[in-house]
């Protein structure tokens, strides 16, 4: 198994594969008041990639991507150490709102979207930013024509759509904002098989035009799927990482379980 | 009474009816006024503001000031006030209110029913010091603002008329309701200053400055204060301590409409100025206020967040 | 050392010496002072008003969350009662003092009569009918004899008995917070206009209270008033009602879940408030001679409450006190300084908040516990409430497919419906607190606030043409976060429409039909076998804690079918012959009572079959039971397997 930390200032060398990343994470801790929820994390995502992180409940993933985006930082309770760069600036003291200018941006878990709003505003919300705003006329019939769903439902209230076209305004939302970086929270939540598998696809597609991904899924399959890299967490930890082409499932599971000494951590 | 023949009784009766009616109504819209920047902060950020009577006699003074020193025409001065009140809302909620937010006390490890009341209990303690400190500076000599339309009126028949202010006022109010829906619903701060008051945390991630857009948001609060307390300075005499005589109009008038509901407020004034014309018609002066407490209370006893409560 | 000595001074119902101490001096203080003194010893009996005052305001906001601007209503009517009494009938002050618990005990009585009815509305339009009836032939008695109106004025009594009829109309105590807020403001600046304009109580010019009591005793009617309404703050703190009390604070949904009647208690509370705040009026007024209704009315008088209690320390028994002698020293000493005493006030207040929101005894229990350093960890908190030893009364597994709920005539399942109202009834008979549903289910992730009630319909994506799950559940939001602590995952969203787990909902629908059980939902999706075998343990440690019969409902298929793509076949075909042997071996380890043959077998079963989703509720469920299962029923769903199964729930550990 391969250990994955590094030091130093990631523009300055490469990283994994010989490519400059585009996201790095190093020595990343977290709590929620004494309670610690991230032990030393570190890994990074290159350019125009996928990486899946994978993990049981409770292993950490959903607070990896909150202290990516600022989640973590507000308030006494929850902290952050460690470091976190994307495109050559320092993430983890920045607000929410300073991270999602510098290009990274999400797709939350369970979705929240802004309930008493309609699809066109939740949208149009998305392009907050002074470099979205302008474009968000364009971008908006972009949006519609990737997810023709949306067009027709564009002036209802979210609150009345399903579980899929609501992820899919979620996800346009986050399209909205011109972003790099995406990173995906638990997309196929409560969602059934036949439209986790719209959904996936229309990740690949968001990828292929040039946004690079962070995904968190419990779904094994899918994860496996989607990746160009995948992350293994356990208990706070990242205990596997590689190409889902060089990793076995038993390993994975393993590593998804803990019922194997994972002897690539320190 | 008992005098008139019987035909002049009822046409009397009418008029009385008629007028009751047509006063109350464009009374209706001043009131709206005073309270929909209540109706406002509430809506946007949970903020119960105590402070709001204290802000509409701040908005009277600082009209009254402005006209004493520059000779113009007294609607001018809203040039004026309605910026100075927006800065004055915009740094409180900046400076203070954030910072003993719902949210900021949930940080801060309190309760969420203590997160309720902080916000409350601060505006409480500074409608106080504000009243405090315009006695310091005004004593309680009463002001108003002179003007010529305060005595004039409009006459619809030989025995209807209404007052041109109240007039004014009204389609002041419609226009301000129109033009805030239109900002809420088309404007990129306007969308951003509902998906904060929806979820502020998620809003952020739109790169939203929930901060700054609370703050926009209770600085158009108080701009609309600063509209309504000149029109308090147009049509009477005001004092220091009169704050709290209005805010009570003001949750009337919101607590009837539905205390998040920016168009409830106008037909909340209106309902409330119909009552207390009629009481004050049938039963003199003194049951007007009487009547209007009695209308809030019969709303509350049948509708537990007003009538048009999101 | 100095934490310590602090918190003897914050909480002290601790230390009873310094209490004994405390009194002594105080009781001695007039004599001591003597005439010279005279000017300590009024400042301190206004210490005692208003740290009575602050006890009341207290009562309502700290403990029962109602925060009332209208304490002043009690004020005015406290004040007025012994004015009338004196001036009128000749009463001497401190039996009108004692009489005047009546008037404001009526006056809260009338805020929160509808309250106490069950059937609400139709209740109150029947009692306004009577009252209306009532008043009708008043007003006939009246036309013949004029001398029956006692209220001096044709209009006043109008006035006051339709204002009385709109109070006991309103169900004040079931407004929420602001709203309540306002509506008790606007009720005092109501009755203020009343008594403005009656000329029983001088028409807007006031009465005297001309008294022959001293400076003595009014301290010492202040100093046993401040120790009865600490005394009665402090009992009920300490009662069975108290222990309500506090739940009802930390989480009101939470407290109707556990079946603690809200109403009663925000009721009694009103109740008692009300006369609290009226005897500290009464004697402020008795002090000061003159009663006027603008000044007695004024809102000022919770602006003074709010400042005692938020500076002292909200829901606190010493904060009150602190915050009287923080108030007066505010108020007086810094008139002198600086001439804007109530400026000073509502600065001193928003800086309060900002600073020390807690409050002075806060802000010293906060000292005294990094002083001690001893962080024993917070214990869930006791129902209270009929407590029965707890635990885990029944453990059964049934299917997971929403299937089954939604399709009722279909012929295949009619062995695992009858096998799912078997459980049902077993259930029923062992008469559980909660029932705990163990779910493979994933659960979204929580908003902050769960709530105690949820109801809507749920549309299944999977099922969805099929119709919808309608669900009506009282979450045991206690044990959820007893369960929680214990670091399980539960699943208790805060809006209905974040409901996502149809096999709970529509489980739930078969096995408690008439929605009478408290739910916990827990998720043990993707849990590791080791810690979904110490699942069981946890849940009857959180029963044990909180006094809980809990029954325990796993919710699993054995072979799933979810993930492959022939999920509309035939009802009841299973997907293959291995599936079929694997899930008769996991049916065989639970009826030979093979816990440990379970775990290490299920490993090598569930690759490929679809079990490996099941696994964590299968596990957890088979570490709970002791001894040999029941196995009811077995069959298939869509190609999955199912089967409903009954586990001996002993009390061995």
């Amino acid at each position: 198994m391969s250990t994955l930390v590094r030091k130093g200032n990631l523009f300055s060398q490469p990283g994994r594969d010989g490519q400059y990343p585009i996201l790095t994470v190093e020595n990343l801790s977290a709590w929620y008041g004494e309670l610690q929820a991230l032990f030393d994390v570190g890994f990074s995502v290159n350019t125009g990639e996928v990486v899946s992180v994978i993990g049981a409940n409770g292993a950490g993933k959903s607070t990896l991507l909150r202290s990516i985006t600022g989640m973590m930082n507000r308030g006494k309770t929850a902290k952050i150490e460690g470091r976190i760069d994307c495109q050559g600036r320092r993430l983890d003291k920045l607000r929410t709102e300073k991270i999602v200018e510098t290009g990274v941006t999400m797709v939350p878990e369970g979705r929240m979207l802004f309930q008493r709003m309609t699809v066109s505003e939740n949208l149009l919300v998305g392009a907050h930013l002074p470099r979205a705003r302008e474009m968000a006329p364009e971008k908006l019939e972009e949006i519609f024509a990737f997810f023709p769903r949306l067009s027709e439902r564009k002036n209802q209230p979210v609150s009345q759509m399903s579980g899929g076209e609501q992820q899919m305004v979620a996800i346009g939302r986050a399209l909205m904002s011109q972003p790099s970086v995406i990173l995906f929270d638990e997309l196929s939540l409560g969602l059934a098989p036949i439209i986790v598998d719209d959904i996936y696809e229309k990740v690949r597609q968001i990828n292929q035009s040039g946004v690079t991904c962070l995904v968190i899924e419990q779904d094994m399959r899918r994860a496996l799927d989607v990746a160009d890299y995948v992350l293994v967490m356990l208990e706070g930890r990242i205990v596997l990482d590689g190409r889902p082409e060089e990793l076995s499932v038993d390993a994975i599971t393993d590593a998804y379980f803990g019922t194997h000494e994972a002897g690539g951590h320190a | 009474m008992s005098d008139l023949p019987f035909e002049e009784a009822v046409y009397w009766t009418l008029i009385d009816l008629a007028n009751a009616f047509l006063t109350g109504t464009f009374i209706g819209g001043y009131y709206a006024i005073l309270s929909m920047g209540l109706a406002l902060s509430f809506g946007v950020m949970r903020l119960v503001n105590l402070a709001h009577g204290e802000f509409l006699i701040v908005g009277a003074y600082l009209s009254a000031v402005i006209l004493q020193i520059l000779p113009i025409p007294p609607f001018f001065v809203l040039i004026v006030v309605v910026p100075i009140m927006f800065g004055i809302g915009y740094a409180l909620q900046r400076f203070l209110l954030n910072h003993v937010s719902v949210q900021a006390m949930e940080r801060r490890g309190m309760s969420a029913n203590f997160g309720l009341m902080a916000p409350i209990l601060v505006t409480f303690g500074l409608g106080i010091f504000i009243s405090h400190l315009l006695f310091a500076i005004f004593a309680t000599d009463a002001m108003s603002i002179k003007n010529s339309l305060a005595f004039s009126a409009i006459r619809l028949s030989m025995d209807l008329s209404i007052s041109t202010l109240r007039f004014i006022f009204f389609l002041v109010a419609i226009a301000m309701l129109i033009l805030l829906q239109v900002f809420l619903r088309y404007s990129a701060t306007g969308r951003a200053i509902r998906a904060a008051s929806d979820n502020p945390t998620y809003a952020a991630l739109m790169g939203i400055r929930t901060d700054h857009i609370f703050a926009i948001a209770l600085g158009i609060s108080l701009a609309i204060s600063g509209v309504a307390g000149f029109m308090i300075g147009m049509t009477r005499t005001f004092q220091p301590f009169d704050g709290p005589q209005f805010i009570l109009v003001a949750f009337g008038v919101v607590i009837i409409g539905g205390m998040n509901s920016i168009t409830g407020s106008l037909v909340g004034g209106i309902l409330l100025g119909i009552v207390q014309v009629l009481a004050g018609t049938y039963f003199g002066p003194s049951a007007q206020l009487v009547g209007g407490y009695m209308l809030v209370l019969a709303v509350l006893a049948f509708f537990r967040e007003g009538l048009f409560s999101r | 050392m100095i934490g310590r000595f602090l918190n003897q001074i914050a909480e002290p119902v601790t230390s009873r010496w310094l209490i004994a101490v405390l009194l002594v001096i105080l009781i001695l203080f007039p004599w001591a002072m003597g005439e010279g003194g005279r000017y300590y010893t009024v400042l301190l009996m206004t210490v005692f008003i208003f740290a009575t005052l602050g006890h009341a305001w207290n009562l309502l906001a700290g403990f029962c969350g109602l925060l009332s601007f209208g304490i002043q209503v009690y004020i005015g009517l406290g004040g007025f009662t012994v004015a009338i009494l004196k001036y009128y009938l000749n009463v001497p002050v401190w039996w009108a003092m004692i009489l005047s618990i009546i008037v404001t005990a009526a006056m809260a009585l009338l805020m929160a009569v509808p309250l106490s009815s069950q059937h609400g509305r139709r209740n109150t339009w029947i009692g306004v009918i009577v009252a209306v009836v009532l008043w009708i032939i008043y007003e006939i008695i009246i036309v013949y004899n004029p001398g029956a109106d006692l209220f001096g004025g044709a209009y006043i009594r109008r006035v006051i008995i339709l204002f009385g009829i709109f109070l006991g109309a309103l169900p004040l105590l079931k407004l929420q917070g602001a709203y309540f807020a306002v509506a008790t403001w606007l009720i005092a600046a109501a009755v203020a206009s009343i008594f403005n304009e009656w000329r029983v109580v001088g028409a807007g010019g006031g009465m005297n209270i001309a008294n022959e009591t001293t400076v003595m005793g009014r301290y010492y009617a202040g100093l046993i008033l401040l120790v009865v309404a600490t005394g009665v703050v402090w009992w009920l703190l300490n009662s069975r009602f108290g222990q309500a009390l506090t739940a009802v604070r930390d989480d009101e949904e939470a407290a109707t879940a556990i079946g603690i009647d809200i109403r009663l208690i925000k009721s009694m509370v009103f109740l008692i408030s009300a006369p609290m705040a009226g005897l500290a009026a009464a004697l402020y007024y008795i002090d000061a001679v003159t009663i006027t209704p603008p000044d007695a009315f004024h809102i000022r008088w919770s602006a003074y409450a709010v400042f005692v209690v938020v500076a002292g320390g909200m829901g606190t028994l010493s904060g009150p006190i602190i915050g009287a002698i923080v108030f007066i020293i505010v108020q007086r000493f810094l008139v002198g300084i600086w001439s804007g005493g109530d400026l000073t006030l509502g600065i001193a207040a928003v800086l309060l908040i900002l600073l020390l929101p807690r409050g002075i005894a806060g802000f010293l229990s906060d000292l005294r516990e990094s002083a001690s350093n001893a962080a024993s960890k917070a214990t869930v908190p006791q129902a209270g409430l009929g407590a029965s030893t707890g635990a885990v009364v029944s453990v059964s597994l049934v299917p997971s497919s929403p299937a089954l709920h939604l399709l009722p005539g279909t012929a295949q399942w009619r062995n695992l419906r009858v096998g799912m109202s078997s459980v049902a009834q077993r259930i029923a008979a062992e008469r559980p607190d909660t029932l705990v549903i163990l779910s493979n289910h994933r659960a979204p992730p929580s908003e902050g606030r769960t709530a105690a009630h949820l109801s809507g319909n749920l549309r299944d994506p999977d099922f969805s043409t099929f119709g919808d799950i309608g669900f009506d559940i009282q979450n045991d939001l206690p044990l959820a976060q007893a369960l929680e602590q214990a670091g399980l995952r539960t699943h208790a969203p805060a809006r209905a429409e974040n409901v996502v787990d149809g096999g709970a909902m529509a489980a739930l629908a078969q096995i408690d039909r008439n929605h009478s059980l408290p739910v916990v939902v827990v998720d043990l999706s993707g849990l590791a076998p080791s810690d979904a075998h110490g699942v069981g343990q946890k849940l009857k440690q959180a029963a044990q804690d909180l006094g809980r019969r809990i029954a325990v409902l796993g919710l699993s298929g054995l072979s799933g079918s979810a993930l492959k793509p022939d999920i509309n076949s035939d009802p009841g075909h299973l997907a293959s012959a291995d599936d079929d042997q694997a899930n008769r071996q996991i049916l065989g380890w639970f009826q030979s009572g093979d816990d440990a043959g379970l775990q290490s077998g299920l490993r090598s079963l569930a690759t490929g079959r679809g079990i490996e989703n099941h696994g964590a509720v299968l596990t957890a469920i088979s570490g709970l039971a002791s001894g040999k299962a029941d196995v009811l029923c077995y069959g298939a769903i869509f190609g999955a397997g199912a089967a409903v199964v009954d586990f001996p729930a002993g009390s061995t550990p």
